[in-house]
């Protein structure tokens, strides 16, 4: 047994606020137990062979098992307040392109999106509208009006040279009802009318389109998932029009597909049935494989990987341009295929013995090379497991000089166990302490002595740094290593986060198989999940709803397809609750 | 007109900054009937200067140097001498306004940056409390209704990442105005709604965007009525953004320039030390076409208010020192030093060729402004501009006191250049140095202080035609700075 059931919340919970870490250290979900009934040590938190205890609920009386507390003892459900959403870049660009298929739209700028840490990069919350993106849309709109005007018999199918009034009609119709993702209503309706009639007259047909495009293009029920308000003190359910634009965007990333809208427009889509199988069709289109690429992009801040461009070289002398390129790769790669091609559970993911090799990645793995390209290997089970082991992770939580303990067990604890971290100080000079030639010394040991010696950081580091510990055997460009400047490498780990498994490990693997079966990583899987979904920040998901999705699975295999339909099925998903304010 | 840039060729730099037609087609006789308008750009660097080299020196040959007869420090001497007539050197400048501010610090640059244009306390730590003053300025003259297609521009030079963010203007308390960082699409943004007008056609955008407008405008206002109060507020803000760029886009086709050439825009950011890989020269070509933008954007009447900001992060092609100069050479270097011992100080020349750059920087965007006819004839965009160079703090100790101020331009004659105002300081509060005392990372507070800098903003916001008398706390602003 690894596992430390040491009294290890209160101490968590109350001991970290020191000197200048001040932020909370807490579960980045809501726990509901969280201040009402706070069990500290005396919870039945305990090993992670244990799964099927603590966290899941409704499992009591196996022989040989603990009795389970139920995580959630209310199972009410209960709704983030909802924040106007509008389409991220991503979404209104691939929008655009199924707005007029055969157009080719070159040239849309967008204003880059800035995202908060605890969520994605489509939370409403955070969405206010800028200058900039006004700006943009203004001229993405003219664009696309007058490219998309002059190619129009490729996106609608009506002669002009016949009857150009019927044409504008039907322009009205069947674009504005595919911008809008509903039919327009007639005020709308005799509104954009209006417009194309007017500009007809004065500027031609041609023009008008163009006009036309560019109104719709920047308007709201273009720009925003707008959905109708709860007259009441209740939530509701959505209309089927509203539950087809949240599944489309979650799923894949632009406007529902023709069926999709049929199906909307029949209100069959209401159906749990129908939408099941709605979400299931969706998932098979090549969008949502972009889709699921770009949650775990955000998730584990694989954007960070594109700043792997420059090592130390008297280091790394094997770094190079091309091994850059194969690191990020790989990982992409690698979560993709687990995902949809494997077994897809949050297991294979956090486990898996294979990864993606090429030639450049080959001597970091200690494998042999394919002869081309970058092929699907058995790699050794005894240094690597799944996702966080991957080299192209790991070099992405490193520095030029070092590999970075205190940016490993950040993602760790973060993305993983849902629990939130202070930022540093802001006068914390951050430079990592880089080795020197000549001095001998663990990346490790400069960390103690930097972030353990000082009261100001040891209250964090202590938590961040003893998680990040773990993956010592990965230098900063991800290849394993058991010693680091002729000194032998230490990778044993302590997690104190107040979770079910908060215990002492040796390295990686041991720790990654511990975090792939505990029933808290998990929920935060599907928390983030379910932050993504909803375009809501991580704090604000209810830790009930994200236990539910779990526990529809079969216990100790978190089937990640299956669980994105069950968080399309669940209330979470299927209603809307009334404005706080 | 500055003899060097007239050296190099006058007609090729108006060329290159897209002004060649409008100087061309400009007769001496409209020029002359034309009353330019009046514009600020604050000219932002970093981690203060080297003091003992910064201030100004006696001429040869005289014992002091007096408001009017004196020599640039060694410092800009070189760089800076051919502008010396356009230029106000101001010492003992202080800003009182954060000794006054009880907001806990935060950290040690963000703190000076918001402090620098709003001289008031701050909401939180790194939160300015007022708006800050080109975002006044900026509204004053777009109010009520839009008179400058864009009524300010923010370029960063140093982006995205710790130093990429000088939080200089807010546009409101709590509002912080994020600049732009990316030379591609600061161009993009300025100049992609700007249409060329051909001679002789009617330009029917306007009537076109009006009429697509107003059917934006119902749809918005549908939308706000079905939302609850949060998100009618987003909606809301949007309509009227769009409403506000409406206005603006209306203004842009009737001016006679030419955009400037596209080409030599640098496409990538410059990120913070580490993690980004430059070209020699990439810092040049930024900061060189941040400059070209803001000359043409003044010169065509797109905006009357500019900030360009040279974060503090500048890399080995340009200080020699290859690594985070911030940490490396900046703090250990610029404090009080006299000359001598900052001469003889390991890592000196890293220092000196970074601050260098700065001064050059600064040179060669007078020199730009100056090249570009404007109002009546002789004048310059120069000479009916001010230009406000400076660093959120005196020194590399973080220290808010002795700013290292330098204003060029008369702004059309209401400043009288060529000066160097040296102000007289006193003796500081108990309560100035004990809040001032409280910073963990920055030099030892001063015993004295010079004059308040929100005073300078004062006079700043007068010369823009803001009619007041006081900015930020109350405490520390008596009015326009005296003798300027």
């Amino acid at each position: 047994m690894h596992y430390s059931k040491a009294t290890v919340v209160p101490a968590l919970l109350f001991g970290l606020g020191l000197a200048s870490c001040t932020g909370s250290v807490a579960g980045g979900s809501k726990r509901p137990s969280d201040g009402q009934n706070n069990e500290g040590g005396e919870s039945n938190r305990g090993g992670a062979d244990n799964v099927e205890g603590p966290g899941w609920g409704g499992e009591a009386g196996e022989p040989g098992k603990q009795v389970a507390v139920d995580f959630c003892v209310d199972h009410t459900v209960k709704l983030a307040t909802p924040h106007l959403t509008r389409l991220t870049n991503t979404q209104y660009l691939n929008t655009i392109r199924d707005l007029f298929p055969g157009v080719t739209m070159t040239d849309l700028d967008l204003p880059g999106e800035t995202r908060r840490r605890e969520a994605f990069i489509n939370q409403g919350e955070a969405q206010n509208p800028s200058n900039s993106f006004v700006r943009s849309w203004a001229t993405n709109a003219e664009r696309v009006g007058s490219v998309a005007a002059e190619k129009m018999s490729s996106w609608l199918s009506c002669s002009t040279d016949t009857d150009e009034a019927g044409c504008a009609v039907k322009l009205i119709d069947t674009l504005g009802k595919q911008a809008f993702r509903r039919p327009l209503t007639t005020v709308e309706n005799q509104r954009y009318r209006g417009l194309v009639n007017a500009a007809r007259a004065a500027y031609g047909f041609k023009e008008a389109v163009a006009m036309a495009v560019s109104a719709l293009l920047q308007d709201p029920n273009f720009l925003y998932l707008i959905e109708k308000l709860p007259t009441g003190t209740n939530a509701t359910d959505l209309s089927s029009y509203e539950l087809a634009s949240r599944l489309s965007y979650f799923l894949t990333d632009t406007m529902p597909d023709t069926e999709l809208l049929a199906v909307a427009e029949s209100g069959a889509l209401l159906q749990t049935t129908r939408l099941q199988s709605e979400a299931q069709r969706l998932m098979t289109k090549p969008s949502a494989r972009a889709t699921v690429d770009s949650f775990h992009q955000q998730w584990l801040h694989l954007d960070k990987l594109a700043g792997i461009n420059k090592r130390n070289a008297e280091f790394y002398p094997n770094f190079n341009a091309a091994l850059a390129a194969s690191l990020k790769e790989s990982t992409a790669k690698f979560v993709g295929k687990v995902f949809w091609d494997e077994g897809g559970t949050f297991q294979q993911l956090l486990t898996s013995d294979h990864a993606f090799v090429d030639r450049a990645l080959a001597p970091l793995y200690g494998v042999s090379a394919p002869s081309t390209g970058m092929e699907w290997t058995q790699v050794n089970s005894g240094q690597r497991a799944g996702l966080l082991t991957q080299p192209g992770l790991m070099a992405g939580l490193s520095n030029e000089n070092a590999n970075s303990p205190t940016n490993r067990g950040v993602l760790v604890l973060e993305a993983f166990l849902c629990t939130a971290i202070p930022s540093p100080p802001a006068n914390a000079d951050t430079t990592p302490v880089p080795p020197e030639s000549g001095k001998p010394t663990t990346t490790r040991a400069r960390m103690e002595n930097v972030h353990l010696s000082k009261a100001d950081c040891k209250g964090c580091h202590e938590l961040i740094d003893g998680t990040g510990f773990a993956f010592e055997n990965y230098d900063a460009i991800g290849a394993w290593r058991t010693e680091e400047m002729g000194m032998p490498i230490n990778s044993k780990a302590n997690i104190s986060a107040g979770v079910d498994i908060d215990g002492d490990y040796d390295g990686a693997v041991d720790f990654v198989k511990a975090l792939a079966s505990s029933a808290d990583s998990q929920r935060c899987f599907a928390t983030h999940w379910l932050a993504y979904a909803r375009g809501i920040a991580t704090t604000d998901v209810d830790a009930c709803a994200a236990q539910r999705v779990v526990r529809k699975q079969a216990r100790g295999s978190l089937a990640m397809r299956e669980m994105l339909v069950d968080i399309v099925l669940s209330d979470e998903f299927r209603k809307r609750a009334p404005s706080a304010i | 007109m500055n003899p060097v840039v007239k050296s190099i060729g006058r007609r090729a730099l108006l060329q290159s900054l897209g002004l060649g037609a409008a100087v061309a087609t400009q007769s001496p006789k409209v020029q002359a009937q034309t009353a330019a308008p009046r514009r600020i750009l604050f000219f932002y660097t970093e981690n203060g200067t080297l003091q003992s080299l910064w201030k100004p020196k006696p001429k040869p040959g005289e014992t002091v140097a007096t408001e009017n007869s004196f020599q640039l420090g060694d410092l800009h001497r070189d760089d800076l001498a051919v502008h010396q007539k356009k230029l106000i050197y101001l010492e003992n400048v202080d800003m009182i306004s954060t000794d006054l501010d009880v907001t806990p610090f935060g950290g040690s640059h963000q703190r000076m940056q918001v402090h620098m244009l709003t001289g008031a306390p701050r909401l939180r730590p790194e939160v300015a409390g007022t708006a800050s003053l080109d975002q006044m300025i900026a509204k004053s003259i777009n109010s009520p209704s839009p008179t400058t297609a864009f009524p300010s521009l923010q370029y960063s030079a140093v982006g995205e990442g710790y130093y990429g963010e000088q939080l200089v203007s807010w546009s409101g308390a709590g509002q912080f105005l994020r600049p732009e960082v990316l030379p591609t699409r600061a161009y993009d943004f300025l100049f992609k709604n700007f249409v060329q007008p051909k001679p002789g056609e009617p330009d029917q955008s306007v009537a076109k965007r009006k009429m697509v407008y107003d059917v934006l405008k119902a749809q918005y206002g549908d939308a706000s009525a079905r939302m609850g109060r949060n998100d009618k507020l987003k909606i809301d803000a949007h309509a009227s953004l769009l409403s506000d760029l409406q206005s603006a886009l209306s203004l842009m086709p009737k001016l006679s320039c030419t955009k400037p050439d596209r080409s030599t825009a640098v496409a990538t950011p410059i990120l913070y030390a580490g993690q980004g890989k430059y070209e020699a020269g990439h810092f040049d070509r930024t900061a060189d076409f941040y400059k070209k933008l803001v000359t043409t954007a003044f010169a065509c009447d797109l905006t009357r208010v500019a900030t360009i900001e040279l974060g503090g992060w500048i890399p080995a092609d340009i200080t020699g020192y290859d690594g985070d100069i911030h940490l490396g050479r900046v703090h250990s270097l610029t404090g009080e030093r006299d000359e001598a011992d900052l001469r003889s100080r390991n890592g000196f020349d890293n220092i000196w060729r970074y601050h260098k750059w700065y001064a050059k920087q600064f040179a060669s965007l007078l020199g730009m402004l100056d090249s570009v006819p404007d109002g009546l004839p002789g004048q310059t965009l120069l000479d009916n501009t001010v230009v406000f160079w400076f660093s959120p703090m005196g020194n590399g100790g973080h220290d808010p006191h002795y700013m290292p101020y330098v204003l060029a331009g008369s702004g059309g004659g209401h400043f009288r250049t060529g000066r160097y105002l040296k102000y007289e300081r006193r003796q500081a509060t108990a309560e100035e140095r004990a809040i001032d005392a409280q910073g963990g990372d920055k030099s030892p507070t001063p015993m004295t202080r010079g004059v308040p800098h929100n005073n300078l903003l004062v006079s700043l916001a007068n010369y823009m035609g803001l009619n007041i008398n006081t900015i930020g706390n109350p405490k520390c602003c008596t009015g326009p700075l005296e003798r300027l």
